[in-house]
C-alpha cells in the first residue's frame, strides 16, 4: 500500500480551476517529485495535502487513513510536515526554538506541568532540545542554533525550514520548492540533505523548478499542468514524453484545430 | 556576571525595597505603589495575550471588570471573604473570555483590537445600567470588606502592599514557566506566523483560545485585589481608557518581556504621580512618548530578546 495516496483532488478559487481531478500515488520510502510549469497547481496540490486547503472534491489518503480537510497541526501529528515555497521562520525566534516549534506535535505537556516543572515536563523538555539540537546538526546547523532566525542567510533558512519540519518526527516530508534561491553549491548539499532524510526512513515529495536537481534527486515524478496530470513515471520516461515536452517548451496551434 | 546571576540580583533587589517601601516612604506613596502593583498584574496578564501571542486586544478592563464585580458582589450579598473570591473571580472573567472568544478570535490585527474595544464598552455601558439588578449602575457597589490574611484585617495602603506586590511576584513566576515553555513557543510562533505555527504542528486556535482566557481570567483576580483595595467598585474604573493605559504598559516597556511590563506599569501608572501638576497634560505627554517611542524603541524600553523566556 502506498504512503500516501490522492484521489481525484480538485480545487476551484473563484472562476479559475487550480486543481482538476489530479491522482497519484507516493511508496514509503520513495523521493518523489511534483513538477509542471508556473500556475499548473502544484502548490495548490500540496496545500490540499497538508490541510492548508479544503479540496473541494477528491480524497487524499495517508498510511491508508482519510485525512482529507483535516486542519494542518492534525496533519502534522498524523506524520506528514512541510516547507514553504516563501520561507516562513519565526524570525523573532532564535534557530534552536523553531525547531522545538516543529517538534510541538510531539509533545504532552500541559500548561500546569509547565508551571511546576514537573519531572515528567522537565523531561520531555531536555530530551525534546537534544533532538533539537541533533536536527541542526543535520542541517548544518548547529553553531546557528542561539542566532535569531531572522539574521539567518537565505540556504540556511531553507535548511532551518527542512529542520523544523523533521522535528516533528514526520513519515512524509513535503517541500515546497527546497532549491529555489539557492547556488549551485547549495542545491548541490541540498540533493545530499534530501537523501540523508530518505536515509533516515523519512519519504520525500517535492516540487522544484531546478530540473537538473529534480532529475537527479527524485526517483518518480508527476507532472501536471493547467490543474491536471499530464504524466507520472521515473524521471528518464517523464523527460521523454511528448506532451511534458509541449508543457514545457509550448507548441504551436494548429491553424484551423 | 551571567545574565541570569543578573537577573536573580535584580529580582531580590526589588524584592528588598518592596519589602523596606513600607517603612521608608509616606503612606500616599505606598498608596501609589499598591495602584502600580495591580496595574502590573494587569499589564502581565495582558501580556500574555499581547505581547507574546500578539493578540491585539485593547479590551482587557473588560475582564478587570468582571473580576472585580464577582468579588464585590460575593463579598457584599452573600458575605464570602474577599480574598475567597478569587477563585470565582477568575472563573467568571475567564469564561467570559471563552465566550466572547468565538466572535473575538476570529479575527487579526487591528479588526481584533477594534471589537475589544467595542467589548470593553459594551461591559462598562451595562454595568452602568446595573445589569440584572447586580452592578448598583452607575454608583457601583460599596462596603466590599477589607480582605483579612491570617486573621488580620488589611485596611492601611502598608498592609495591602505585600499581598499586593506578593501576588505580582507570583504571577512573575508563573508566567515566567509559562513564557519558557511549550505553550510560551506556541504563543510566539503564533505571533510570528500563525499559518507557519499552524503548518509546524502546533494548534493555533487552541493555544490562542488558551491564551485568551488564562490572560482574562488573571485580569479577573487583579480585579478582586482592586476591589479590596479600594472597598467600591464602579464603572468609572473600567473604562476604555484603563484599557489602553494597559495596552500603552506593555507596549512602551516592552512586549513580551517581563521587566519591560513592569518598567511599563511604573511609568505609566506611576510617573503622573510624580508630575501632579501636569495632569491635564497627561494624555498630550502620553501621546508623544509613544510616537517617540515607536521612531525610538520599536521593541520597548526593555525589549525581549530572541530566545529568553520572557
Amino acid at each position: 500500500m502506498s504512503l500516501l495516496s490522492v484521489s481525484d483532488l480538485a480545487k476551484r478559487f473563484g472562476g479559475v480551476t487550480a486543481v482538476d481531478g489530479v491522482s497519484f500515488d507516493v511508496e514509503e520510502g520513495a523521493i518523489a517529485g511534483l513538477i509542471g510549469p508556473n500556475g499548473a497547481g502544484k502548490t495548490t496540490v500540496f496545500n490540499l495535502i497538508t490541510g492548508n486547503t479544503r479540496p473541494d472534491r477528491g480524497r487524499v489518503l495517508f498510511d491508508g487513513r482519510d485525512v482529507t480537510g483535516q486542519r494542518p497541526h492534525r496533519i502534522v501529528a498524523r506524520g506528514i510536515a512541510r516547507t514553504f515555497q516563501s520561507i516562513r521562520l519565526f524570525g523573532g525566534m532564535t534557530v534552536l526554538e523553531n525547531v522545538l516549534v516543529g517538534a510541538d506535535a510531539r509533545l504532552h505537556s500541559g500548561l500546569l506541568a509547565s508551571v511546576l516543572g514537573t519531572r515528567a515536563q522537565r523531561r520531555e523538555e531536555r530530551r525534546t532540545r537534544e533532538e533539537a539540537e541533533a536536527a541542526l546538526d543535520l542541517a548544518g546547523l548547529a553553531d546557528r542554533a542561539a542566532l535569531p532566525a531572522g539574521s539567518l542567510a537565505h540556504g540556511e533558512r531553507r535548511r532551518l525550514e527542512i529542520a523544523r519540519a523533521l522535528a516533528s518526527h514526520p513519515r512524509l516530508v513535503v517541500l515546497d520548492e527546497p532549491a529555489g534561491g539557492l547556488n549551485e553549491a547549495e542545491t548541490g548539499s541540498l540533493a545530499a540533505l534530501v537523501r540523508r532524510i530518505r536515509e533516515r526512513g523519512v519519504t520525500v515529495l517535492l516540487i522544484e523548478h531546478d530540473m537538473g536537481f529534480v532529475m537527479d534527486v527524485c526517483e518518480r515524478l508527476v507532472v501536471l499542468e493547467n490543474g491536471e496530470k499530464i504524466a507520472e513515471g521515473a524521471p528518464a520516461e517523464v523527460r521523454g514524453d511528448r506532451r511534458v515536452v509541449e508543457a514545457y517548451l509550448g507548441v504551436e496551434e494548429p491553424a484551423c484545430a | 556576571m551571567t545574565r541570569r546571576s543578573r537577573a536573580t540580583a535584580a529580582t531580590t533587589l526589588f524584592a528588598l525595597a518592596m519589602t523596606a517601601a513600607p517603612f521608608v516612604l509616606s503612606t500616599y506613596w505606598v498608596d501609589v505603589l499598591d495602584s502600580v502593583g495591580i496595574y502590573a498584574l494587569l499589564a502581565l496578564s495582558l501580556n500574555l495575550i499581547l505581547g507574546e501571542a500578539g493578540l491585539y486586544d485593547m479590551g482587557h478592563a473588560a475582564f478587570f471588570a468582571v473580576g472585580a464585580y464577582t468579588t464585590a458582589i460575593l463579598s457584599t450579598r452573600l458575605g464570602v471573604p474577599v480574598l475567597l473570591t478569587l477563585p470565582a473571580a477568575a472563573l467568571a472573567a475567564g469564561l467570559f473570555a471563552a465566550l466572547v472568544a468565538l466572535p473575538v478570535l476570529r479575527l487579526r490585527g487591528d479588526y481584533l483590537l477594534i471589537v475589544t474595544v467595542g467589548l470593553g464598552e459594551i461591559v462598562r455601558i451595562a454595568l452602568v445600567n446595573d445589569v440584572g439588578g447586580l452592578t448598583g449602575g452607575a454608583n457601583g457597589l460599596f462596603g466590599i470588606p477589607r480582605p483579612l490574611v491570617l486573621g488580620l484585617k488589611l485596611r492601611t495602603p502598608e498592609q495591602l502592599l505585600p499581598l499586593i506586590w506578593g501576588s505580582v511576584g507570583l504571577t512573575v513566576l508563573v508566567f515566567r514557566r509559562l513564557s519558557a515553555s511549550r505553550f510560551g513557543r506556541q504563543l510566539r510562533a503564533v505571533r510570528e506566523d500563525e499559518v507557519a505555527a499552524e503548518g509546524s504542528g502546533v494548534a493555533t486556535a487552541r493555544a490562542r483560545l488558551t491564551v485568551f482566557v488564562l490572560g482574562s481570567a488573571w485580569a479577573g483576580m487583579a480585579g478582586t485585589l482592586f476591589a479590596a483595595k479600594m472597598t467600591v467598585v464602579s464603572p468609572e474604573s473600567f473604562g476604555f481608557w484603563e484599557s489602553v493605559l494597559v495596552f500603552t504598559m506593555v507596549l512602551l516597556g516592552g512586549a513580551g518581556s517581563i521587566p519591560g511590563v513592569l518598567a511599563g506599569a511604573f511609568l505609566v501608572a506611576g510617573l503622573p504621580e510624580l508630575f501632579r501638576g501636569f495632569a491635564s497634560a497627561r494624555m498630550l505627554v502620553f501621546g508623544l512618548a509613544l510616537m517617540v517611542m515607536m521612531v525610538v524603541r520599536p521593541g520597548g524600553l526593555w525589549p525581549r530578546r530572541a530566545g529568553s523566556a520572557a
